[in-house]
């Protein structure tokens, strides 16, 4: 029969009009398909500028999964997490449909839980890589895009910061009359260690202008690579000759370099370069104590005392006093190869100082990633709460199925997102 | 043909597809769903990732062959009236056409870059205070390296 164009006769003047609705759907759907809409746009907004920086950053500079400590399977497991999620909120439009308000809340709140396990998930994902100094932003991302003298300087400065804390942690203790327990006291020696074997060598080496620049550039270039790590088996592109960086096979059962590998032969050669110079200056040492005996601090000292390296030994002979320095250099170089050889994952990993890392197009990845991955977990949440009222508020509604109907379009969009998501910044 | 666009009969004819085995069909889709999010991982873990494109090709069609099945079942719109076209049409083609502005100007702004812009771009800001001597030998770019322009103090400063 024909409703639509109802008017009764006889009446005349007094035409009664029917209202036709716009569209045949209820305004809160509409409403929301209208939302979803500028939400698409929203979305398409993040994911294509990230699409055009990702590609447009420097060829195979993009970081690797391994680089910064993504772990593809996590996020797999959260997209399986919000396909449920949108299967169960479909049960629960169905049951509401059919006036089930219990099954409609039930599956409604194991929507929620799963989507908190979500939230969970990414929270866990976001703690790892703040623990790794991936941050979003510097002053607290300890990321650096190249291996220049900048990083070597930083690389000393965190190394300084640290070592001062310690001291200053000392000085409390001692004024209590304690001492540093051992593991600061370690830690301590670490960061000397590091500052004068690792960062101000590198530093020296490629300030010295009577190398080459290939050799200087690969001075920082290492000090870079021993902080960071090595990246996975079978390496990626942007990493040069493969022989000069350990590999996860070259690791051996005590978490140590294994003898023998290319990497050990590189260092066991850099160690006898390193040795053979030590032993030159050592004669040119005793050369010079004997023409002019002076005071000065007793050669067995294998580890520098700290603190200024040209300070350590006061002789009044100046170029005993730089001969002193680099003996003091090398010796820490020879120490700090040593604890290369027991750290083959990288120093950030094995002894967590957080020092600054090397990984190019790091912070645009981070920048990209965290906006994202943030911008998505803040519509989870709004997604929760929404939830949340619901269960609140269903058990006094007559018909539940539109703010269901609702909730679950809002719901599919969010997962929607992760879906176009997961693939652009975990797989590719 | 008469068109019957009352509210009663949209629903009726919505309601049409609802029976009781109606979980079923979406119990379906959510294993397909979960076999695409499957491949997809598989993909990425494959030799296909040799060629980089294809496999982004791929992960893209998976990608949204997802979003086809959430949007058409899960959210119903396979079953709804003619207005989804309304309010999907436009959103789409304005996002595939934000991608595409952005891409000549900066998604393909480094395929006209030299080979020194790449090496050097960006450089950071000067900051005197952490120079050493010598820091900037090795960087043909750096004002300190560049032929004099005009004369300048060289040691101050340094």
């Amino acid at each position: 029969m024909d409703h639509a164009n109802t008017h009764t006769h006889g009446d005349h003047g007094h035409i009664k009009l029917e209202y036709q609705p716009a569209l045949p759907i209820p305004n809160g759907k509409l409403f929301l398909w209208l939302f979803l809409s500028t939400e698409i746009m929203f979305f398409a907004a993040l994911i294509g500028t990230y699409i055009v920086i990702r590609w447009g950053a420097p060829t195979d500079s993009w970081p690797a999964p391994e680089d910064v400590h993504l772990v593809e399977f996590w996020g797999a497991f959260n997209t399986f997490v919000l396909i449920c999620s949108s299967f169960t909120i479909v049960l629960a439009l169905e049951a509401a449909k059919k006036h089930k308000t219990g099954a409609a809340e039930f599956w409604l709140f194991i929507t929620l839980a799963l989507g908190t396990l979500f939230l969970g998930i990414k929270a866990y994902e976001y703690s790892s890589k703040f623990q790794h100094g991936i941050y979003p932003q510097k002053p607290h991302s300890l990321i650096y895009e190249k291996a220049d003298l900048y990083y070597a300087a930083a690389v000393r400065t965190r190394l300084d910061q640290l070592a001062t804390d310690l001291e200053n942690k000392q000085e409390k203790n001692r004024e209590d009359g304690d001492e540093l327990n051992e593991h600061d006291q370690e830690r301590l020696e670490l960061c000397r260690l590091l500052r004068t074997g690792a960062a101000v060598w590198a530093e020296k080496v490629a300030t010295n202008t009577s190398y080459d620049p290939e050799r200087r550039q690969e001075a920082i270039d290492e000090l870079a690579f021993h902080i960071r790590g090595p990246v996975g088996h079978g390496g990626s592109e942007h990493h040069d000759s493969g022989e000069h960086r350990p590999v996860e096979h070259d690791v051996d059962g005590h978490g140590h370099v294994e003898r023998g590998s290319p990497y050990a032969k590189l260092l066991s050669h850099q160690e006898s370069q390193l040795l053979t110079e030590r032993d030159h200056l050592k004669k040119k040492q005793q050369s010079l104590e004997v023409a002019a005996p002076v005071e000065s601090d007793p050669p067995d000292a294998d580890l520098p005392a700290g603190g200024e390296e040209d300070a350590a030994v006061a002789s009044g002979n100046p170029e005993l006093d730089q001969l002193n320095a680099q003996l003091l250099q090398v010796e820490s170089r020879l120490a700090v190869i040593g604890l290369f050889r027991k750290t083959p994952h990288g120093i950030n990993e094995t002894h967590h100082l957080k020092l600054p890392v090397v990984i190019p197009s790091g912070n645009m990845w981070a920048n990209t990633y965290f906006l994202m991955t943030g911008f998505h977990a803040i519509h989870v949440l709004a997604g929760l709460v929404v939830m949340v009222v619901g269960l609140l508020v269903i058990p006094r509604m007559a018909d539940c199925s539109n703010f269901m109907e609702c909730t679950g379009l809002y719901w599919h969009f969010v997962d929607l997102v992760w879906i176009f998501l997961f693939p652009l910044l975990y797989l590719f | 043909m008469s068109e019957e666009n009352t509210t009663d009969l949209a629903h009726e004819d919505a309601d049409a597809h609802h029976d009781h085995g109606g979980i079923v069909k979406y119990l379906v889709v959510f294993l397909i769903l979960f076999g695409l999010t499957a491949l997809s991982f598989g993909i990425a873990n494959s030799k296909i990732m040799n060629t980089p494109s294809i496999g982004w090709a791929a992960m893209m069609a998976v990608s949204c062959a997802k979003a086809m099945l959430v949007i058409l079942f899960f959210m119903h719109l396979l079953w709804e009236a003619n207005w989804k076209y309304v309010l999907t049409i436009p959103a789409s083609i304005m996002s595939v056409f934000m991608v595409l502005m952005l891409v000549p100007d900066i998604g393909l702004r480094t395929n006209r870059y030299s080979e020194e812009r790449w090496q050097h771009a960006p450089e950071p800001l000067q900051v005197e205070d952490t120079h050493h001597e010598g820091a900037h030998d090795d960087d043909p770019h750096h004002p300190h390296n560049q032929p004099e322009a005009e004369p300048h103090d060289s040691d101050a400063g340094h």
